[in-house]
């Protein structure tokens, strides 16, 4: 019971983690808390649910689903948080402007698929079961859990060893300096957008996958969610993004099974609230990939 | 009035201050001068509250300030300006310099709530003393603009007004002369002098410009490094040699 | 006659969902105007609200009795919740109240005298449109008066400068606190303005996606000043009624109207009147 536990805890960690990291990407080069990133997170996995249904194979579809959800976030950055970027608008105007831009989102999504909730043909999400000791796991959920480590893996390394990591990791620390050295803002600004947004549509996609259900008010299901992780993680931290995904995953599932169902979100908004008080820099908040 | 005893402030290995002892006394115009990263901006923070010492004390009449928070050592009657101006950015000059009065204002909330006219009285007393000061300082025209729409040179002048508000027994003035012109500076020369002879309040003078301190300052103390090299009347400082060659030695380098 | 009596009712419901919008939007403004950004005001509307319905069904308390106790309980969590998230800022203090918030909802769900996830159904009617707006029209009188005062000129440097406010004698955290305890007792007053104006009340009525709304309320109105605010919760609580016809897709062109308004308008709706009016 509690291997079953931290195992179904571990695979819907991986998602959250893999969702909290558009956030704290960025939030870390842009110092600003993206509230239409949960919209992206629902439009990904729209997108490769159209594709599975019009036939197209499912990996092809979840790379479909990532490109879509990158443009997305390309789009969002260029009407949202640009024009408040030229104009120097304070903290609060790229909030409002990221949150109706996810209502334009969700509405797109109520207006062209409407409010019911959809499924994967179910030849697609059915995959045999493992049964490993005392846990029984689905191939497609080892495969969402090594995906969402193998993306995170990927991410990090692409900061850490290449230019374009470098440039990032430039801006985020000092955007004026990093301009003065030649680096082009708007270039790393948009693709900071298009690599959390890819990913946290991908996010949406393993979500849908893992429980075969696709609407268009999914995302309110793990925007909150995404931000207790990146709390707890540290605010700006790829792996405490990670561990911040999977230790909120491992609590909800314990909290089901050992507390109460009933108080399952509490204990997560409890925990944030306490990590925010008695350590703001989050568990790895410290070596945040400024520092990379 | 103003103490400090062996003070020292450090940060990670860098002594920002060290072992700084000095005397400010009563109405008098204290400068204190030194090279760039000598201290001075440090030794303001210290007794503002901004910064905690690492060693020594602080005190204002015999009264500790070290471990105050920096409201508390403002109503103690500690006002001061900033190397780079800091201003209400988004209201006008005039109501910076009523946000000055915070500590004497006695136009009570309730009386403000219920539009009882006495405390109405009070805000309209408050603007226009604040309105005074502004003339006073040559900035009459300059009263309802936006802070941060100012010229800089304004900008100093409103903070000083600011500060002036506060009705404070000490000013500390962090290089209230940089980057005005030689008329301004002379301007603003008098007008401490003024303060100090008029008003009655001790002024701790940091500054870069050689002439305005030693035309201005009764009394000047050195820093070099954090520590405190010099101490006297401008004539000795000018002649010390200890001051020469830290002067001397930024001047080479610069 | 049938129909003009259900007209009626149509708009008074929506007309005393403005005024309970437009005290919500204040509530975070008075917290905005001390430089916080507090997403929490959901979880004081819900403790106001279960309190006063409680308070009027169960102990047959008046409304107004019930009304003030609410909110002042409401304050009362606000400094509980203020006082150790002073030293966050900017989005973490957010977060923080996010969290709290949820806290909050999330309990009104599980207690065992809330009625669970359907809420309490059966509230008597006790509110009408003129107490609404009276009492809207009375807070933000004494909002108005706040800015004019020390206290006010206080809020207002903290948020532009913390450290030059500071040097100036003037208690930061005292202030926030104050202007915590101040927003949360205003979203508390209506949450039970708003509880004893419909007929139930349930959790989902205290959502993050409500406090959002809220927020933007006051942004898009501009929070330059209390009638900011006021013109921003009109403004957007009408506008999803006037774009009834799109269906579905209403939510894209009420984005859109918002996106421009924080784009094109930095000073908020509001400061087209008072562009207006100055001429
Ligand atoms: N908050 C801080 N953290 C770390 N080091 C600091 C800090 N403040 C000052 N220092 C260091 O302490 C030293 C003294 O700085 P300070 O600003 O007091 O010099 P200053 O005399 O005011 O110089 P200037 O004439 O350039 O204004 C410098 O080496 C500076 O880098
Ligand atoms: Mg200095």
């Amino acid at each position: 019971m509690l291997i079953q536990q931290l195992v179904n805890g571990l695979f819907i960690g991986s998602v959250y983690a893999l969702f909290a990291l558009g956030y704290t990407l960025i939030f870390g080069v842009l110092d600003i808390l993206n509230l239409a990133h949960a919209s992206i997170f629902m439009l990904g996995a729209f997108t490769a649910l159209v594709l599975v249904l019009k036939g197209v194979p499912l990996l092809v579809a979840i790379a479909g689903g990532a490109l879509a959800g990158g443009l997305l976030g390309v789009l969002l950055d260029r009407v949202a948080f640009w024009p408040l970027r030229r104009r120097q608008a304070g903290p609060l105007a790229p909030l409002i402007s990221s949150i109706a831009v996810g209502m334009i989102y969700v509405g797109a999504a109520n207006g062209i698929f409407g409010p019911d909730v959809r499924h994967f043909p179910f030849d697609v999400v059915r995959t045999p079961t493992i049964t490993l000791g005392q846990a029984t796991f689905t191939l497609a959920q080892l495969a969402i859990f090594l995906g969402s480590l193998a993306l995170m893996v990927a991410l990090q390394a692409l900061l850490r060893y290449t230019r374009f990591g470098a440039a990032v990791r430039a801006v985020a620390e000092n955007p004026r300096a990093a301009q003065l050295v030649g680096i082009d803002l708007e270039a790393v600004y948009a693709q900071t957008f298009f690599i959390a947004s890819a990913l946290g549509a991908v996010a949406g996609i393993l979500f849908a996958l893992n429980f075969n259900a696709v609407s268009s008010v999914m995302g309110s299901s793990v925007e909150l969610k995404g931000l207790a992780v990146i709390i707890l993680g540290g605010m700006g931290s790829i792996p405490g993004s990670l561990l911040g995904g999977l230790l909120i995953g491992l609590s909800e599932d314990l909290s089901v099974a050992y507390l109460s169902s009933n108080f399952r979100d509490a204990i997560v908004f409890a925990i944030l609230f306490l990590v925010l008080i008695i350590r703001p820099t989050g568990l790895l908040g410290q070596r945040g990939f400024r520092s990379a | 009035m103003i103490s400090l005893d062996a003070v020292t402030k450090q940060y990670g290995g860098v002594h920002a201050v060290k072992e700084l002892t000095l005397e400010i006394p009563e109405r008098m115009l204290f400068g204190l001068i030194g090279p760039n990263g000598a201290g001075k901006t440090t030794a303001l923070n210290l007794i503002t509250g901004l910064a905690a010492p690492t060693r020594g004390t602080i005190s204002l009449d015999g009264r500790r300030l070290d471990r105050r928070k920096p409201y508390e050592i403002a109503a103690l009657g500690v006002a001061r300006t900033y190397q780079t101006s800091r201003l209400f950015p988004y209201m006008t000059a005039l109501e910076n310099v009523v946000v000055g009065m915070h500590v004497h204002a006695r136009d009570s909330l309730v009386g403000q709530l219920a539009g009882w006219p006495p405390a109405i009285a009070q805000a309209r007393a408050l603007r226009t003393r604040a309105r005074e000061l502004l003339g006073e300082l040559g900035l009459s025209e300059r009263a309802d603009a936006v802070a941060r729409s100012l010229a800089a040179g304004e900008q100093r002048r409103v903070e000083l007004a600011r500060a002036i508000a506060a009705q404070p027994r000490v000013l500390l003035l962090d290089e209230p002369a940089a980057g005005l012109n030689p008329v301004e500076t002379e301007r603003l020369r008098d007008e401490i002098v003024r303060l100090v002879r008029e008003r009655g309040i001790g002024v701790l003078l940091v500054e870069h410009d050689m002439a305005l301190v030693m035309s201005a300052c009764e009394r000047i103390a050195v820093l070099d490094f954090g520590e405190k090299i010099a101490e006297g009347s401008p004539a000795q400082i000018r002649n010390d040699p200890k001051v020469i060659e830290a002067y001397l030695g930024v001047e080479n380098s610069a | 006659m049938h129909e003009l009596v259900a007209a009626y009712h149509a708009h008074s419901a929506l007309l005393n969902e403005i005024g309970i919008n437009a005290l919500l939007a204040l509530s975070v403004w008075v917290t905005l105007a001390c430089g916080q950004l507090s997403l929490g005001n959901m979880g004081f509307m819900a403790i106001a609200a279960y309190a006063s319905v409680l308070l009027v069904t169960r102990g047959h308390w008046p409304f107004f009795g019930a009304a003030l106790t609410g909110a002042a309980m409401a304050a009362a969590a606000g400094l509980l919740l203020g006082w150790p998230v002073l030293r966050l800022r900017g989005v973490f203090l957010a977060i923080a109240t996010i969290g709290f918030g949820e806290i909050v909802r999330i309990f009104a769900i599980n207690l065992p005298f809330t009625g669970g996830a359907e809420g309490i159904a059966g509230i008597p009617q006790l509110v009408t449109t003129a107490i609404i707006y009276s009492s809207l029209a009375l807070i933000a009188f004494l909002l108005w008066r706040l800015t004019r005062s020390r206290a006010g000129r206080a809020f207002a440097a903290i948020a532009q400068d913390e450290v030059a406010a500071s040097g100036l004698g003037i208690n930061p955290a005292a202030y926030k606190l104050a202007a915590f305890a101040i927003g949360a007792f205003i979203a508390g007053y209506a949450g039970a303005l708003a509880a004893f104006s419909s007929f139930f009340i349930s959790p989902s009525d205290y959502s993050f996606g409500r406090a959002v709304d809220v927020l933007a309320f006051a942004v898009a109105g501009g929070i330059g000043s209390v009638a900011g605010p006021i013109a921003g919760a009109a403004l957007l609580t009408l506008l999803p009624e006037w774009l009834r016809f799109l269906q579905n897709y209403r939510d894209v062109v009420n984005g859109a109207i918002l996106l421009l308004v924080i784009i094109f308008l930095p000073q908020g709706v509001w400061s087209i009147v008072r562009r207006r009016s100055a001429r």
